[in-house]
């Protein structure tokens, strides 16, 4: 989801649709939402994602009305919402258990809100048919919900709270009941429901993954506060804590003391604050070495380790090239930290990292598919020794887990391009694993 | 083989304890009265042969119920039993929603401690407990004792011997077997549900009566039955509480059976009173079925 202008979110002038204002909702002693403030903005779709319990329908529930915060302000659309009863709303929520009327056929269910609008004859028989179309219904109108099926229901569910075509969608676990096919089908529905209609979406979740698919912004949530709220790259690339980076996906978190790393008339290839950016994880590059690093290879290395054209055979996935092995030792790329994380091993390299972060301890975290893997010592900057102990076949991937000399267990994926019986790398196997000195982040808690 | 005896077993009983006194009721409503051991007649021993069985069957006739649409009693009296059953039931349903929806809406604590004091009055006989409302109920009972004491009337109320005390019996009796299918479908009922009534554009009044009542109706038809059924043959009541012109069918079938000796005519009443009900019966179990349906 790359935004070509302003997003919304960064644009200061934007006015927010969703407005918390320092938040805190309690019951009794216990606080489930603790003092929070968050932006939701026109057309969004906001993804809250966090473990059970951590306040997510809580958040949803304020927001529909059926709970008032303890303290602090709700706006929608600029107006404090507090003595605004859910009926008045123009917010309709899809229940997470769907809540269909038991009672009431499949096209009754979809007309209940717009009856209470007072809407009727024509103008509900057009509307109620689209929802129908628009959810691929049709065939159930006359049937009642204990006569179709889960995802029929999930459909009707999502059919009736669209009906209103109302300002503000909360989705709550929708999908949470389906198997994975038709779960993937649905939620690109619902982005296409969404680009239609121009609704604003928040859609609760506890599927990372889903999150990732469907949000243009996702809140990580961890007991009643938000940690994190960022686009979904920036969640994944550049988590700010050691939790969100365990949340979204696999990690590996190596803690270590950082040093800054003496600057040198080369710029650090990543210039943007410390945070890969989705663009430079998506363009391959080629390495450009300077003077330095050229003259450096021609004299020193080259006689050493050969041609540097050859470093693409040592690392035994091909497609892991680009990313793991772009800064060689020639480049010595500046600026950044390196991390000391084991006595009489080589320090980790990031550049991209803060260099204040000097003399901290810091949890370098790094996803598995950014780690090459390869028998033979890679050119790489970051290039540490293992033993393979596991390897999870994942189909389309693997996963090998490798324990480093000092005890540290690393998760390093690579793409299956060929067949199992032709890899070179099984169990117990001496390894090298490697990445490149932008491909993690060193995370301060 | 175990299968087929397995399932005998249900027939059997219904056949020794339904089927076999249902024919002995029928026979005898077809004979005559007689000043006799039974006391009507004619009678057949399977030791007096054939013959005498054909002859037996030849004195059965209908007489009996001719005499039953001939006299207004019986029809005055069923009428009665009709109303009086329709009343108290609607009485009854008013009574036991308010009450089953505040159990159902009670904090879960307290639900189980609800439901055992709407069973609690089972736990004492039920004539016992109506003999009890003769005493609350009459000229010098606790309940014209108390409206004197407190000085809202000077005179005592005359309630027993009257159809107010036959509703109060038959509600005060009924209540539980009204509460408990509402209660049941009420606890049933999903709060997301309403929320998600609210959340359409309903206030809590229009859901109430959107969605809390038509989940409820099952429930409610299912308890109305529960009350109808048996209050429309209902004896001991109207005969302990109600007065002398309080007319109802089961009191006048036992006037017929006892003090009259007639029990062709009481057999006849029987046989009507049972046909009356087979209608509501058939409806009630109607009910049920969907009801099941709905729930799987
Ligand atoms: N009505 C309530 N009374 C007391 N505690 C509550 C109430 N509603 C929620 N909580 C508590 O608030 C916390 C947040 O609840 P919430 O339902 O928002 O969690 P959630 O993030 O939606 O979890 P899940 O993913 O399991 O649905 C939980 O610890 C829960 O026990
Ligand atoms: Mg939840």
């Amino acid at each position: 989801m790359i935004q070509t202008e302003l997003a919304s979110w960064d644009d200061p002038e934007t006015r927010p649709l969703i407005e918390f204002v320092n938040v805190t909702k309690r019951f009794g002693d216990f606080t489930a939402i603790d003092n929070q403030s968050l932006k939701i903005y026109k057309g969004e779709f906001f993804a809250l994602l966090g473990p059970s319990g951590c306040g997510k329908t809580t958040m949803m529930r304020m927001l529909a009305g059926f709970e008032m915060p303890t303290e602090g302000t709700i706006r929608i659309d600029g107006l404090d919402v507090s003595t605004v009863p859910p009926n008045k709303r123009a917010v309709n929520m899809m229940f997470q258990s769907y809540a269909l009327f038991p009672h009431l056929s499949v096209w009754d269910n979809i007309a209940f809100g717009l009856r209470r609008e007072g809407k009727s004859g024509q103008a509900l028989t057009a509307r109620v048919e689209e929802m129908l179309r628009l959810t691929r219904m049709e065939k159930f109108a006359r049937r009642k919900p204990h006569q179709i099926s889960g995802g029929q229901r999930q459909r009707v569910a999502l059919a009736r709270s669209l009906a209103k075509a109302p300002k503000l969608l909360l989705l709550d676990e929708p999908l949470g009941a389906l198997d994975k096919k038709l779960r993937q089908e649905t939620q690109f529905e619902l982005m296409d429901i969404q680009e239609s209609t121009g609704t604003t979406f928040v859609i609760v979740t506890h599927d990372q993954e889903e999150a990732m698919t469907v949000a243009s912004r996702v809140a990580v949530m961890d007991e009643g506060k938000l940690v994190q709220v960022a686009t979904p790259d920036v969640i994944y690339e550049a988590p700010n804590s050691i939790y969100v980076a365990d949340f979204i996906g696999d990690v590996s978190l190596i803690s270590g003391v950082a040093k800054s790393r003496v600057p040198s008339d080369v710029a650090p290839q990543d210039s943007a604050g410390g945070q890969p950016s989705a663009q430079q994880q998506d363009t391959p590059r080629q390495p450009q070495p300077n003077a330095f690093g050229a003259w450096l290879h021609d004299t020193v290395f080259e006689p050493v380790l050969g041609a540097r054209s050859k470093s693409d055979e040592q690392a035994v996935e091909p497609a892991q090239q680009e990313d793991t092995v772009t800064d060689t030792v020639r480049e010595l790329p500046a600026g950044g930290i390196a991390i000391h994380w084991a006595d009489g091993q080589d320090p980790i390299i990031a550049t991209n990292a803060d260099p204040c972060l000097d003399g901290k301890t810091v949890n370098f975290s790094i996803r598995p598919e950014k780690i090459g893997i390869s028998k033979a010592r890679p050119d790489a900057l970051n290039a540490f020794q293992g033993k393979v102990i596991d390897i999870a076949y994942l189909g389309h991937v693997s996963t090998y887990h490798v324990v480093l000399t000092n005890g540290l267990k690393i998760m390093a994926q690579v793409s299956n391009t060929r067949r199992i019986s032709r890899r070179s790398i099984t169990w117990e196997d001496d390894v090298w694993i490697s990445f490149s000195s932008t491909a993690g982040v060193a995370l301060e808690h | 083989m175990r299968r087929a005896s397995l399932i005998l077993v249900p027939y059997l009983w219904l056949l020794a304890l339904f089927a076999v006194p249902f024919v002995i009721v029928l026979k005898i409503s077809l004979s005559d009265i007689a000043i006799a051991m039974p006391p009507y007649a004619p009678n057949w021993e399977p030791s007096d042969g054939v013959a005498a069985f054909r002859e037996f069957l030849s004195g059965l006739d209908f007489e009996n119920y001719v005499w039953l649409s001939e006299d207004a009693l019986y029809w005055k009296s069923a009428l009665s039993s009709l109303k009086i059953a329709v009343i108290s039931t609607f009485l009854t349903l008013l009574l036991a929603f308010p009450i089953a929806y505040g159990i159902a809406n009670a904090s879960t604590d307290w639900r189980p401690v609800l439901l055992m004091l709407v069973i609690l009055p089972f736990w004492t006989s039920f004539l016992i407990r109506v003999y009890s409302w003769m005493g609350i109920l009459s000229n010098t009972g606790l309940l014209n004792q108390f409206l004197m004491w407190t000085g809202v009337i000077n005179d005592p109320l005359q309630i027993i011997n009257t159809d107010i005390a036959v509703y109060i019996g038959i509600v005060y009796t009924y209540l539980p077997f009204m509460i408990l299918p509402i209660y049941a479908a009420l606890d049933r009922l999903d709060m997301s549900i309403l929320e998600a009534a609210q959340d359409l554009g309903c206030t809590r009044i229009t859901a109430f009566w959107l969605v809390t009542i038509p989940l409820a109706k099952q429930g409610i038809i299912a308890g109305c039955f529960l009350v109808f059924i048996p209050a429309l043959g209902e004896y001991v009541i109207p005969y302990l509480l109600g007065g002398s012109n309080t007319l109802m069918i089961g009191k006048v079938l036992m006037n017929e059976f006892s003090a009259n000796r007639d029990w062709p005519v009481a057999s006849a009443v029987a046989i009507i009173l049972l046909l009356i009900l087979v209608v509501p019966i058939v409806l009630f179990q109607r009910n049920e079925q969907r009801l099941r349906e709905v729930g799987a």
